[in-house]
């Protein structure tokens, strides 16, 4: 939003957000005087409006175009951003017209759509897709995983724009996976991890050479310290990343409202409360982890994204030497003009964390209040500088995204409100990752 | 999640509840925050009947009289025997003679003693002392000491006096006593009841002088005060009593109409949280106190006193909540009950996106409690407005939760009086609902135009479920001790908290 009447409106036109990069940072130079303006307009005329919106010079604010979007293909709920072999984006996520699982390849705005479950993908199947999770593997093979509400079995594919291979993972009994589902690579192979219907909450399959897989339970946290053994329900929240040990789950303790990490070694598996009660004396400190983020650097180092519910904070923690450490990524306190007092956003119920490869991490998490996202890139001297995402419209679930070229990409979904949940894009907007000090 | 959110709720809170513990205040409050006379302790002339027998209780309905053998002067050696007797107190009276001055008057029903004087080398014979028309008064006086202390007490020594008092006897146990000797027996006598009467007397009546307006409401004393989003302040009060006249340090005033009050000044200053703007603390002057107070509960049989609390000390008290953070709240109480089709009936434009019933609710005040009071079905309670309020109704979508409402507007909030503890006062919500309002979503930015029945019972509900999590708010006000709370009445913009005292108390 334009915020100083100094700022000139500068004779930039829809297009100069459609140019290639080379030119946006043409555009840039043009434009010294923007660094006085406030950060929408700065990064709206700079030409770092997210792709499938233009900068509208009069307001200063990245629009999309009005009219029906080119493509009807919109997906709603959580995506997934991931990089293909051929340097295009990938988005996996639910298509409501369709109530299938879509995978969309290309750019934003000239996305092609493959669907891979549901009843645009064979006609007579059952809606598919609203929980999925998505990885890429080194030879290019994107991986698939995602919960069938219809009848809470839990479902795998590989493949890519050009095909799919679909299978059911047998290991998942049918009539007992949730709504949380993730899928990662441990050497090679596919792994997912669900939250069930029931205890044992957390569940872990792999796929064997054979092409079968393999399921095992993931044992639960003991409880806090003093607490009585009881059976809590976990995994309200479920997150996976690859560690060079194997899979690393974090998820919520929805009894405790803790956050638990689960590693597994070839020893077995590690889990301990990571967050949410004092590790000596066991108090409540708060409600944690729901939701959680993962992500694990080049140098094998892991970050659990999650927000504390209980203080309105994005948290970030990470491992060094067998060692986590936590720090206050952002909260969620703006000073409201019209009172004069101190608000707190509902802040970070979506999150996505990368860890970039100068080790610094990015956290984007959802202004769940003002349906605005935000991205947290680490500086080196320590603390965050947060980037508004621009945009008119409501920007839901980000999904961030290191590409092999380098910097930062932001993938989420707008919404047309007046249009319905159908109506929703996807867009992706390259962070500004480089300016971070 | 419910529990756990309402176990985290309850230690954010604990910090304004009553049960917190208290620091003495180490500067006084600035008089910029002290409401002089807004609060008053009241007897009602209707019950000094009881403030007398409340008395009489504490000295002893009975009082036993007794003296060792005395020997008689100038009477030749005769000895009065042993004395053992009892004198009773009957029910009596109190009325006050001046502003601050009550007299207690107790009928002692005649009194027969049984004496034996004895002659040297004679047999004793018995004699009996007569004494009717007897009354014990006593002058109760309530002032504020030369250190500000509240100093209740006897105005002057009590006194036993009588109609008549004189020995019978046989004439020839009488005779041989000189006139000198006879008027000795009686003064010695005379001086042995009120030796044995009046010290318990003393006692009893300085006790109910202390406990008709006890020094102990006077207190100054800060607690520390945590809000839900991690604001950490302190809450200030002091409670004093006022003289009734800038020239008098006599404590109680009024007795003019049928009823005598000692009046407090009640100030309170609290540290800013972030989440409420700063305002300053309402000025509304106390209005005095009524003539004619409102009828109290039936059937006391105890020492009863009003505590009355006006309208300018709810509005400061609620001031200092409001300014303490207290009223900056989240939760999930009575929310997640609303039916899980609650988007499309109470809002079409959200069917599409909602999915099942709201999952919190956060409220943000706006300006400071506007404060009356009022009757409802549940008796008199405190009435506060809340404007510039907004609440935020989270929900499901896409799996995701989101701000999918925001209430703008007025909120009627109604409190009553209670007490925590046995010993504390404080408010206590009894309803909470939006008055007046706009509806917003940032799913579509600007107002909707939305009412309607349904959309009603879910932001009624979410309200209700808001101030449900506030625990019991304090007023800062101790209860006199070994009393308790029988009732409250309202009269005008005062509430009128019933206090009956236990025998003794």
């Amino acid at each position: 939003m334009r915020s100083s009447p100094d700022c000139p409106a500068l004779p930039l036109t829809r297009s100069c957000a459609t140019w290639s990069w080379t030119v946006v940072a043409a555009c840039v130079g043009l434009i010294a005087c923007v660094t006085a303006c406030e950060k929408d307009f700065r990064s709206c005329e700079a030409g770092l409006c997210p792709s499938g919106t233009s900068c509208n010079t009069a307001t200063g604010l990245c629009e999309a175009p009005t009219g029906p979007r080119p493509d009807p293909v919109g997906l709603f709920g959580r995506i997934s951003l991931v990089q293909l072999s051929d340097g295009k984006l990938g988005v996996a996520g639910l298509a409501p017209a369709h109530q299938s699982l879509a995978f969309l390849s290309g750019q934003a705005a000239e996305w092609q759509t493959t669907f891979v479950a549901g009843p645009a993908a064979a006609a007579e199947a059952p809606s598919s897709g609203h929980v999925s999770a998505a990885v890429v593997g080194p030879d290019g093979v994107v991986h698939l995983a995602w919960a069938r509400a219809t009848d809470a079995s839990l479902w795998y594919a590989s493949g890519g724009p050009s095909g799919w291979h679909t299978e059911a993972v047998a290991a998942a009994t049918a009539g007992t996976v949730g709504d949380e589902v993730a899928v990662g690579l441990w050497q090679g192979r596919p792994v997912v991890a669900w939250r069930a219907g029931a205890a044992p909450w957390v569940r872990v399959a792999r796929r064997q050479a054979d092409g079968n897989w393999a399921g095992e339970n993931v044992p639960s946290p003991p409880p806090p310290v003093g607490d009585a053994p009881q059976e809590a329900e976990l995994g309200s929240s479920l997150t996976m990343a690859i560690l060079p040990s194997g899979p690393a789950l974090a998820y919520h303790d929805d009894t405790h409202g803790d956050l638990v990490l689960a590693v597994n070694a070839p020893q077995g598996w590690s889990v301990s409360r990571i967050a949410g009660s004092d590790p000596t004396t066991g108090a409540d400190t708060g409600d944690v982890g729901r939701p959680v983020a993962t992500a694990v650097g080049q140098q094998g180092g892991l970050a659990v994204a999650y927000l504390d519910r209980t203080r309105g904070q994005v948290w970030v923690a990470r491992s060094s030497a067998g060692l986590l450490t936590h720090q206050v990524v952002a909260d969620g306190g703006f000073d409201d003009p019209s009172s004069g007092a101190r608000r707190v956003a509902l802040l970070g119920t979506a999150l996505s964390v990368v860890v970039l490869p100068s080790d610094r991490v990015a956290v984007a998490m959802l202004d769940a209040s003002r349906l605005r996202l935000r991205v947290a890139v680490e500086k080196v001297s320590g603390g965050f500088v947060l980037y508004d995402v621009p945009g008119t419209r409501p920007q839901l679930w980000p999904s961030l995204l290191v590409p092999t070229a380098g910097g930062l990409k932001l993938g989420y979904v707008e919404l047309d409100a007046p249009r319905g949940p159908a109506a929703s894009a996807v867009s992706v907007w390259s962070v500004p990752v480089g300016g971070t000090p | 999640m419910t529990h756990l959110r309402a176990m985290w709720m309850a230690a954010a809170l604990a910090a304004a509840s009553c049960s917190q513990p208290t620091q003495p205040l180490d500067q006084p409050l600035p008089p910029s925050h002290v409401t002089a006379g807004g609060v008053h302790l009241v007897v009602l002339d209707a019950d000094l009947p009881q403030v007398a027998e409340t008395i009489r209780l504490s000295i002893g309905k009975s009082i036993e009289v007794a003296s060792a053998p005395w020997p008689m002067d100038d009477s030749d050696g005769h000895v009065l025997g042993a004395l053992s007797a009892i004198v009773d107190l009957a029910p009596g009276k109190a009325s006050w003679t001046a502003n601050n001055r009550l007299q207690l008057t107790w009928p002692v029903p005649d009194l027969t003693l049984s004496l034996s004087v004895a002659a040297p080398g004679d047999i004793a014979c018995a004699l009996h002392f007569l004494v009717t028309g007897g009354q014990v008064r006593a002058d109760l006086d309530v002032r504020r000491s030369a250190i500000g202390t509240v100093a209740g007490g006897l105005a002057e020594e009590p006194e036993f006096s009588w109609k008549d008092a004189s020995l019978q006897g046989p004439d020839a146990c009488l005779s041989g006593l000189e006139p000198a000797g006879v008027q000795a027996l009686a003064d010695h006598l005379s001086a042995t009841l009120r030796g044995s009467v009046l010290p318990r007397v003393s006692a009893g009546a300085n006790q109910a002088a202390r406990t008709l307006f006890p020094s102990s409401l006077e207190q100054a004393v800060r607690w520390p005060t945590t809000t839900r989003w991690g604001d950490v302040g302190e809450l200030r009060l002091s409670t004093t009593y006022l003289p009734w006249s800038p020239q008098d340090a006599a404590l109680v005033a009024g007795h003019e109409a049928p009823r005598a009050y000692a009046s407090l000044a009640v100030g309170v200053d609290v540290d800013r949280a972030g989440c409420v703007p700063d305002l300053p603390p309402p000025a509304i002057a106390p209005t005095p106190l009524a003539g004619q107070p409102p009828a109290p509960p039936q059937g006391s049989s105890f020492l009863r006193r009003a505590l009355v609390i006006d309208r300018a000390s709810l509005s400061r008290i609620a001031w200092a909540l409001h300014r303490s953070g207290a009223l900056c709240q989240d939760t999930t109480e009575r929310v997640r009950d609303a039916s899980p089709s609650w988007a499309p009936t109470a809002l079409p434009s959200l069917a599409d996106w909602v999915e099942g019933a709201p999952l919190a609710a956060r409220f943000w005040p706006g300006a400071a409690p506007i404060v009356s009071v009022a009757s409802d079905s549940v008796g008199p309670v405190v009435d506060w407005r809340l404007t510039g309020a907004t609440l935020e109704l989270t929900g499901l979508v896409g799996g995701t939760e989101l701000v999918v409402l925001s209430v703008s507007g007025e909120f009627r909030v109604r409190l009553r009086l209670t007490v925590v503890d046995g010993a504390n006062l404080g408010l206590q919500v009894v309803s909470a609902k939006r008055d007046s309002s706009l509806v917003s979503s940032p799913l579509f930015g600007g107002n909707l135009p939305a009412s309607g029945p349904a959309l009603d019972a879910v932001v009624d509900a979410a309200v209700a479920g808001i101030f449900s999590t506030l625990p019991v708010l304090p007023l800062g006000i101790a209860l006199p001790s070994g009393t308790m709370a029988t009732g409250t009445s309202r009269a005008g913009d005062s509430l009128w908290l019933w206090l009956d005292s236990a025998p003794g108390g």
